[in-house]
């Protein structure tokens, strides 16, 4: 089923109505399963390599620096057709001075007919209102921005406030044409907050993640939160979603999901409609991470650290490709304390089956850094250079 | 385990190249697919400026890739390997200035952080004294997140077709995000580069009629960057905030501490012979020998 005409009926958003107050579970819409042939490995090198470089002298932080993705979303957009824009869409303006942006999309190879801002009316409460919009910017005019091609674009005046707008075209449009909606406001202090420390996952896998409205530092706690999944060839998936504490999510990933082309990545699609007094705050975002296939299974790790080898590591080795090494070597100054030294990587083409494989070091560099021992291996990551996926990290070796 | 060829690569001089190393310069464009970047992308007055600051001003090589793809791709990241390797083997470059505009930043940066991918990144690396990144997009662009809002069909069909969407695809906010904490080097939290790299910082647009500035680089572009600001913070160039050219490494300096009239640099004039742009990197060209 092509996803298009999957939303061609009323957007779909498919999370969950949520309450604050407990746990909340929700069913999204069924997956739209489009066959597609993996993509080849991005590296085909068969030359194992070694390669060390100093690190900058920084003190071990301890576990504390996990990486993160962290997104703020001050933006709603929805796709809408010709018919819905000749007959009036409803916008919901939080903060005064929006700008809303309209962009083509094509249907059949045929692009829709670019909308002419000047033929855009604006109502509130059915009268038309006159002043609304302050200034305009069409389709050729940001055509020489080339990332927004096919879009034409619009200021609310900030005078005409905020609430709930009717935006009609008095154009002639194609009834089943359809358009890209995206209403920015910048500097609203109503955000939409988003992060995730799950960065790679495997299938079958929990996503945790964060995500919550806030207006300043406070939560809207009268807030609804859709989401849905979106494989990076553009198929869509059911999620059960568990809300474990206030901002904190938790969903099952699919069993069935895989990534064809490394290093493309899935996205929590999420849309969030918050109420407050006269008003609704409407925020989207997408949150993307990793999913990885098990190519290699870590097994164990040997620390060493000497005579250039910083530790072997025992794989189980399902997929003949290449595999990386890399890890960060940190020794002890002279207040006692761990200090990054270098950043080893080492790589190997493998076939299946069980690996043993060492992480190599440069002692020159080690020398040179006129650290002591112990000396510690930090950091290990286990990547599959061809598929592009993390398959195992660990912050300390021993 | 079957063990082919071992190399050993060391980086460990990277800041002690001779009074007698064999400068040059390689000039790597930003998002698009070139085939006369020299011409289409920097334009021949901005390069035949900054590379009269080489000893041999032959030493210089412009970058021809399709960083419209993904920067790991072999038509990125390995075109780009190739020409520097073929560059740096004729001429036999000792220290390479490599300097990049946008993107072009994030394909150096993934050669720099994957350097056992491919048996050619460790030579490019050892053969790197620095990298001037111009206007880099090192944590992605809120216009990437816009221009791939809705599906992945609406965005193939939408606003950027023929821009160059895997590239776009990459440069989200949140994709740059996953990328720099799992595979990229350089940005904060993460193990450093194994090269110096310095960004040159654009925090503005000007596109007064009035104004002459506003014509560098060309009128109609700064018209639709001054624009591309309202998805942006209010210190960007048009393309990209302040705070993403410089995610990675370290600033050199903000355009306006450093040009002609203290005038911004927006995103298109970052690669342009504008406001003595030109002449601070000659000067840093010949700074460094």
């Amino acid at each position: 089923m092509n996803t298009l005409a999957a939303h061609s009926q009323p957007l779909r958003w498919f999370l969950c109505a949520v309450s604050f107050t407990g746990v909340a579970f929700a069913t999204l819409v069924a997956a739209t399963d489009i066959p597609q042939p993996p993509a080849p490995a991005i590296t085909t090198e068969k030359q194992t390599i070694h390669m060390s470089f100093p690190g900058n002298g920084e003190l071990w932080k301890g576990n504390s620096h996990k990486q993160q993705v962290n997104l703020k979303s001050d933006e709603y957009w929805f796709r809408i057709s010709g018919e819905q824009l000749s007959k009036g869409v409803d916008l919901d303006i939080s903060h005064p001075g929006a700008l809303v942006r309209l962009t083509s999309l094509v249907k059949n190879s045929k692009r829709a007919i670019a909308i002419n801002p000047e033929e855009l009316e604006i109502y509130k409460d059915f009268e038309k209102q006159e002043k609304a919009i302050e200034s305009l910017v069409t389709e050729e005019q940001l055509s020489s921005t080339i990332i927004f091609q096919g879009s034409a674009a619009f200021r609310f005046n900030p005078k005409s406030g905020t609430g709930r707008f009717n935006l009609r075209s008095t154009q002639r449009l194609v009834g089943d044409d359809y358009y890209i909606i995206n209403v920015k406001e910048k500097g609203s202090d109503r955000i939409l907050h988003l992060s995730t420390s799950n960065l790679t996952l495997f299938a079958g896998e929990n996503f945790n993640f964060e995500a919550l409205i806030k207006k300043e530092k406070q939560a809207i706690t009268d807030a609804e939160y859709q989401a849905y999944l979106v494989s990076p060839s553009g198929q869509t998936y059911d999620l059960s979603l568990l809300e474990e504490k206030e901002g904190q999510w938790q969903t099952l990933l699919p069993s069935s999901i895989q990534t064809l082309t490394p290093g493309e990545l899935y996205e929590l699609f999420i849309n969030v409609t918050a109420g407050e007094e006269d008003q609704l705050v409407r925020r989207s975002a997408k949150l993307p991470f990793a999913l990885a296939s098990q190519t290699a299974k870590f097994q164990n790790i040997i620390p060493i650290m000497t005579a250039g080898i910083a530790a072997t590591i025992n794989l189980s080795v399902s997929k003949e490709g290449r595999y990386g090494l890399r890890g960060s070597i940190y020794g002890t100054n002279a207040e006692g304390k761990l200090v990054s030294i270098m950043r080893s990587h080492s790589a190997y083409w493998l076939e299946a089956g069980g690996q043993s494989i060492n992480l190599a070091y440069d002692e020159s560099i080690l020398e040179k850094s006129n650290m002591q021992p112990p000396y510690k291996l930090k950091d290990l990551v286990l990547i599959d250079q061809g598929k592009l996926a993390v398959l195992h990290k660990q912050a300390q070796v021993d | 385990m079957k063990k082919l060829l071992s190399i050993l690569a060391v980086v460990s001089t990277l800041a002690t190249f001779s009074v007698h190393a064999n400068t040059g310069i390689a000039f790597v464009h930003g998002t698009s697919n070139q085939t006369n970047a020299y011409d289409d992308y920097w334009t021949g007055s901005f390069i035949n400026s900054v590379k009269q600051g080489l000893p041999n001003a032959s030493n210089y090589t412009v970058i021809n890739c399709d960083f419209q793809q993904y920067m790991w791709h072999p038509d990125a990241a390995g075109c780009l390997a190739g020409q520097l390797t073929s560059f740096i083997q004729q001429k036999n470059i000792s220290s390479l200035i490599v300097v990049t505009h946008s993107n072009g930043g994030n394909v150096m940066r993934w050669i720099q952080s994957n350097p056992t991918s491919d048996s050619r990144y460790p030579n490019i690396i050892n053969a790197t004294s620095q990298i001037i990144a111009l206007a880099p997009s090192s944590l992605g662009t809120p216009l990437a997140d816009a221009a791939t809002q809705g599906t992945v069909f609406e965005q193939l069909i939408g606003g950027f077709l023929g821009y160059g969407n895997d590239a776009v695809k990459m440069q989200q906010t949140g994709w740059m995000a996953n990328y720099n904490a799992q595979y990229l080097y350089g940005t904060s939290g993460r193990p450093n580069l194994p090269n110096t790299f310095r960004s040159v910082v654009g925090s503005d647009v000007e596109s007064a009629v009035w104004d002459s500035d506003s014509y560098c680089g060309g009128y109609s572009r700064q018209v639709g960057l001054e624009f591309t600001q309202n998805w942006l913070d209010n210190c960007s160039d048009g393309f990209l905030n302040c705070t993403s050219q410089a995610g990675a490494g370290s600033v050199w300096f903000y355009d306006k501490s450093r040009t002609k009239g203290k005038e911004p640099l927006s995103h298109n004039q970052s690669r342009r012979k504008c406001f003595n742009l030109d002449t601070i990197l000659r000067a840093e060209v010949q700074n460094s020998l």
